[in-house]
């Protein structure tokens, strides 16, 4: 009952009773003193009439000063709104002052755009308001802080220890965009101004890191009365389960803050959302097609019929030996729009669509929806590193028996990319493991034995990524693949061999010698009754232990098998490290097989490749706002890098120039880190959304670049709003209120009297007349 | 008001310093209101006849009755036998109250002198004692014209004291004036009352005629003080800091009790009393003097 007034400041609640108790006595007692003195004669009758009326005086006068002093505290108390929500006495007395702290959602779907203006426009319109409740009344002060400000690490490393009064003092004046400004008659203008520069950030953020920042600020301020006003979208994902933030909230609470929310958005509108685009392939080589993979999910509670994804693709040439260069347009082609019939609510649909560029470089594609409430997340960019060729290395016998068919099976007159090169097993004795990240995927095909320094570049090359495929044969040794390259689970091969097994022909039925499983290697022959798969025969196998077949190995994944056999599977899959290692049971050519001159052998051969490779391509999907470690050897580039980040005019890019420091985790390395941010801005370098680039400059006087692209964070593009009674209830213990904005009224009324008021009400009545009924019988009335 | 009561009043009178004067004023002011004069000379009243004794004065021989039947006899008139009044003032320090134009000491004397030049313009004689604790001057009865500046002297009393017991003033006062005549104490009373009749009854079996004015302020009667107040006793260093309001009407209850005492006993021992207020006009007490002066003749 008492919170308000009690945590807002004790003791000067107690000052004030403690005024209020002793003024009466104060102005009695002055009284007694200022008395006028007569000099009588007739004393006698006085005394008599005193010694006769002195104890009902004393009564009467006693509960005069009583009723008085009751007057007084009950007059405090009313004015103090007990019983109500806002405290009144401070303002009574001008002693203390009122921050208002308005903390801004401006993560992108406050861009959501209806026909009364965005949701942000309209924050900005309930700022002025919120702006003229302060100017209206003394002793006021302001602080603006927008959620993409306030990300806790956004803010310069404070020289001041955290849980100290200066510490939040530091951290708001870095992050405010107002920090709280004396309101006064200028105080317009000057809001006015912060108006103008506040703008949608194409982030996703929360109100967290806000109330943290607000919080440290306000409980070390004691001597102000805090309004929070909160103004946002609230979204149904934002405040599904808000507890962490019910804890500021209650934090805030606790130290007598009061806690409006002003809802800016103002219905629910149907949103698309590009939520994923990504290569599906990992044969990226210029002049071969890729398949892209996009993903459009329909953020409203509305069903979208017809929905066309406009495509494009644009192609970087690479940076020549000179500086950066000049144009920095890429080479823009619209690629056939991808159209899709219709989404329902909350659901997503997935489209392939192939890309092709002529030549290597990093090329960006970029899928963009037609406009609907929310633009920031209606384009999504891609950037694909397309090389010259994706190399692979086919380690052979010196006859090459099986290297020359498997490769007429990948790079097919060089049209799949896939640009094989051969070597016996001496080349990987001799070679170093960043020789052999160059290649994809390496086939050892039929090897005897390998040597221990090639068993650890193969390994090297497999944790880093890379895709190996063990074909076995005729000349392999058994032994040592199971003492060196199995060596009990912990190899790169991945199961021990036993024996040479021969697969018995079948005379009478027919049961499919290669019994593939679900896996995309296979997608060219699975669900199909029949396929020419069916007549591949396999003769000889090398079988592992029974006991292995039996107990199998968790890492280890059986892809086929031979007649469906268990006892004999034929490939088998395993990682290692960041990379992918399979193993076929047979030989690569057609000595204990006739599998190549199969027709599915060259689709299943490229999948595999392809699925082998998967290490060495691995997703990367940045999102606005985050930041990049950029690290290369010192050896060979030198510190000054040039930065293209997106901004300006819609055809140009910022260029930053840095210099890179040396990596504080290794010497041998330059580092720098993009998304700083920006000197004397609230922004970050990589706050928007598109297509960055770092040209380095080798110490070879070449050039080099790196090409990364930012977007928005899609979970941020769910417009659901959140039902204000369940947050309300959710939040009970803060005790916030919740206003739509128009709704918000910058001059509330009086909250009308609670019963503890109505109260204090009457007794203050009562007390009032009791107190001159006295006075009149007490005879201090003059008649 | 009359026009000749006007320039009796205390706000008026209050202007003239000197005491004489002030009488002179008072009583000429007084007389020139009357039909008939008070004052009392030979020749004006015949009392009874006597026979000649040798020595009487011829001119008193009544020579009709001494043509009818041949006896002389000589006319007695009332002046014959001079009244001697003597003026009882109080001067006590419970006298110097007053919140009017004059206090009651101020207005004691006044009376007192006045009284006295009436007196002696009636070829009466009069003597005066003044008193507080004690006995404080006292004046001879006597008729001789000088008689007024004495009685003006006696009046003049430096550093009064606390009133104690007037039943001994009283005592004292008999004894001082041995001779039957009249006693006009001038007062307001204050003191042990019981004491006060105790006195005046001493007064009354000395033969004397006795009347009583009793001088009191308007403030005294009606207590009218509001607001903290400090009062201060006059006569005693007794002090009560109080809210007269609230006090007002136990006080008023007490004075009547007081003045009903005083009346009561006054009349129980056939003492002439009026309660004169200080802010009346003076000839109130003259009047009174007068109205006795003539009861007395008449029943004589």
């Amino acid at each position: 009952m008492f919170d308000n007034l009690f945590t807002s400041s004790p003791s000067v609640w107690a000052g004030l009773v403690a005024g209020m108790v002793a003024i009466p006595i104060l102005i009695h007692l002055i009284n007694l003193m200022r008395h006028k003195t007569v000099h009588w004669a007739a004393m006698e009758f006085l005394l008599k009439s005193y010694k006769k009326n002195r104890n009902w005086v004393w009564l009467k006068q006693l509960l005069l000063l009583l009723s008085r002093i009751a007057v007084l505290v009950l007059a405090l108390l009313m004015l103090a709104q007990i019983g109500c929500h806002e405290d009144r006495i401070s303002k009574l007395l001008g002693g203390a002052t009122t921050h208002h702290y308005v903390l801004l959602d401006d993560s992108f779907s406050m861009s959501d755009r209806g026909s009364g203006g965005s949701a942000f426009e309209r924050a900005r319109s309930t700022l002025t308001q919120i702006a003229a409740r302060a100017t209206n009344r003394q002793n006021q002060r302001f602080s603006l802080l927008r959620y993409s400000n306030a990300r806790s690490d956004n803010f310069q490393p404070p020289t001041i220890s955290p849980d100290t009064a200066e510490h939040g003092e530091q951290l708001m004046s870095q992050l405010a965009d107002i920090n709280g400004e004396l309101v006064d008659s200028l105080f317009d203008q000057r809001i006015e101004d912060a108006k103008a520069r506040l703008t949608v950030s194409n982030l996703s953020t929360g109100i967290s890191d806000a109330l943290t920042t607000v919080s440290e600020l306000i409980k070390n301020r004691t001597q102000e009365n805090a309004i929070i006003y909160v103004l946002s979208d609230f979204r149904e994902r934002d405040w599904a389960n808000p507890t962490e933030t019910e804890e500021l909230l209650s934090g805030l609470h606790s130290t007598g803050a009061a806690i409006e929310f002003i809802n800016c958005a103002k219905t629910t509108r149907p949103n698309l959302a590009i939520t994923e685009l990504v290569p599906v392939g990992n044969v990226r080589v210029g002049g071969t097609p890729l398949m892209m993979k996009l993903t459009v999910k329909n953020c409203s509670t509305a069903r979208v019929e017809k929905i066309q994804i406009k495509l494009g693709a644009l192609a970087f040439q690479r940076p020549s030996n000179d500086a950066v260069p000049a144009d920095l347009r890429p080479d823009y082609t619209d690629l056939p729009a991808v159209f899709v019939q219709s989404i329902g609510p909350g659901e997503s649909e997935t489209r392939l669509f192939p890309v092709f560029f002529n030549t290597a470089g990093k090329h960006v594609v970029v899928a963009t929806l037609p406009d609907d409430a929310v633009a920031a997340d209606n384009q999504r960019w891609n950037v694909t590193n397309f090389s010259d060729a994706a190399k692979i290395l086919m380690v052979d016998n010196q006859d090459q028996q099986h290297s020359r068919i498997l490769s007429l099976a990948l790079s097919p007159s060089g049209m799949t990319g896939i640009e094989p090169d051969f070597c016996t097993k001496g080349f990987l004795r001799d070679t170093t493991p960043e020789s052999l990240l160059q290649y994809d995927v390496l086939f050892l095909l039929d090897m005897a034995t390998l040597d221990e320094s090639a068993i650890r570049n193969v390994e090297s090359f497999a944790a880093a990524g890379g895709g190996v495929a063990f074909f076995v044969g005729p000349e392999t040794n058994l032994s040592h693949y199971n003492s060196l390259l199995y060596r009990n689970g912990s190899g790169i091969f991945p199961l021990p061999l036993e024996k040479t097994t021969d697969v018995p022909e079948q005379l009478d039925e027919r049961v499919p010698d290669v019994t593939p499983t679900f896996h995309p290697m296979f997608a060219p022959v699975l669900n199909m009754k029949s396929s020419l798969l069916d007549y591949v025969q396999i003769k000889r196998i090398l079988q592992p232990p029974l006991e292995w077949s039996e107990r199998g190995d968790k890492e280890v994944t059986v892809l086929a098998t031979v007649r469906g056999n268990s006892d004999w599977p034929l490939i088998v899959e395993q990682p290692f490290g960041k990379g992918r290692v399979m193993a076929f049971l047979t030989t690569a050519g057609p000595v204990w097989n006739n599998w190549t001159g199969n027709a599915t052998f060259p689709p299943i051969a490229l999948l595999m490749q392809d699925y082998l490779a998967t290490g060495k391509y691995t997703a990367e999907d940045r999102l606005v706002g985050s930041t990049v470690d950029i690290k290369v050897p010192a050896n060979d580039y030198t510190p000054n890098i040039t930065m293209l980040v997106p901004g300006g005019d819609e055809d140009s890019r910022l260029v930053n120039k840095e210099t890179m420091g040396v990596s504080a985790e290794s010497p041998n390395q330059l580092w720098a880190q993009l998304g700083k941010r920006l000197p004397a801005e609230s922004t970050r370098e990589t706050d928007l959304p598109g297509i960055y680039d770092v040209y380095f400059r080798k110490t070879d006087s070449t050039q080099s670049v790196e090409r990364f692209t930012l977007n928005v964070d899609p979970s941020e593009s769910e417009l659901s709003r959140v039902n204000p009674q369940k947050l309300l209830a959710a939040l009970e213990t803060s005790r916030p209120t919740l206003v739509d904005w128009d709704q918000f009224n910058p001059e509330p009324k009086q909250k009308p009297a609670s019963s503890l008021s109505r109260l204090l009400l009457i007794l203050f009545v009562g007390t009032m007349v009791a107190e001159q009924a006295l006075a009149y019988s007490a005879s201090y009335h003059r008649k | 008001m009359p026009d000749s009561k006007r320039f009796l009043h205390p706000e008026a009178i209050k202007r003239i310093s000197r005491l004489d004067l002030r009488a002179q004023h008072i009583v000429e002011g007084f007389l020139s209101g009357m039909h008939r004069s008070p004052y009392f000379g030979q020749s004006v009243e015949f009392l009874q006849h006597r026979e000649y004794t040798p020595g009487d004065d011829l001119r008193h021989v009544d020579w009709q009755v001494w043509a009818r039947q041949d006896r002389l006899y000589v006319k007695q008139f009332e002046e014959d036998t001079n009244m001697r009044v003597n003026l009882l003032v109080d001067v006590s320090r419970s006298m110097e109250y007053g919140n009017g134009p004059l206090n009651k000491y101020d207005y004691a004397a006044t009376i007192a002198t006045s009284l006295a030049l009436l007196i002696l313009k009636s070829q009466d004689a009069v003597g005066c004692l003044t008193f507080d604790a004690k006995v404080r001057a006292k004046v001879q009865t006597l008729s001789k014209r000088t008689q007024l500046m004495s009685i003006i002297d006696s009046l003049n009393v430096n550093k009064p004291a606390d009133k104690t017991n007037l039943a001994d003033i009283f005592l004292e006062a008999a004894e001082t004036y041995p001779r039957r005549g009249m006693m006009i104490v001038v007062s307001d009373l204050f003191g042990d009352t019981e004491a006060t009749l105790r006195g005046l009854r001493v007064l009354r079996q000395r033969g004397h005629d006795v009347l009583v004015l009793h001088v009191m302020d308007d403030d005294e009667l009606e207590f009218p003080f509001t607001g903290p107040t400090r009062f201060h006793d006059l006569e005693s260093d007794t002090r009560l800091n109080c809210n007269p309001k609230a006090l007002r009407d136990g006080y008023l209850e007490a004075l009547n009790e007081f003045l009903d005492e005083v009346r009561h006993g006054c009349a129980k021992s056939a003492v002439d009393y009026a309660l004169i207020k200080t802010s009346e006009p003076l000839d109130a007490a003259l009047a009174q003097f007068l109205s006795r002066r003539m009861a007395r003749n008449r029943s004589r």
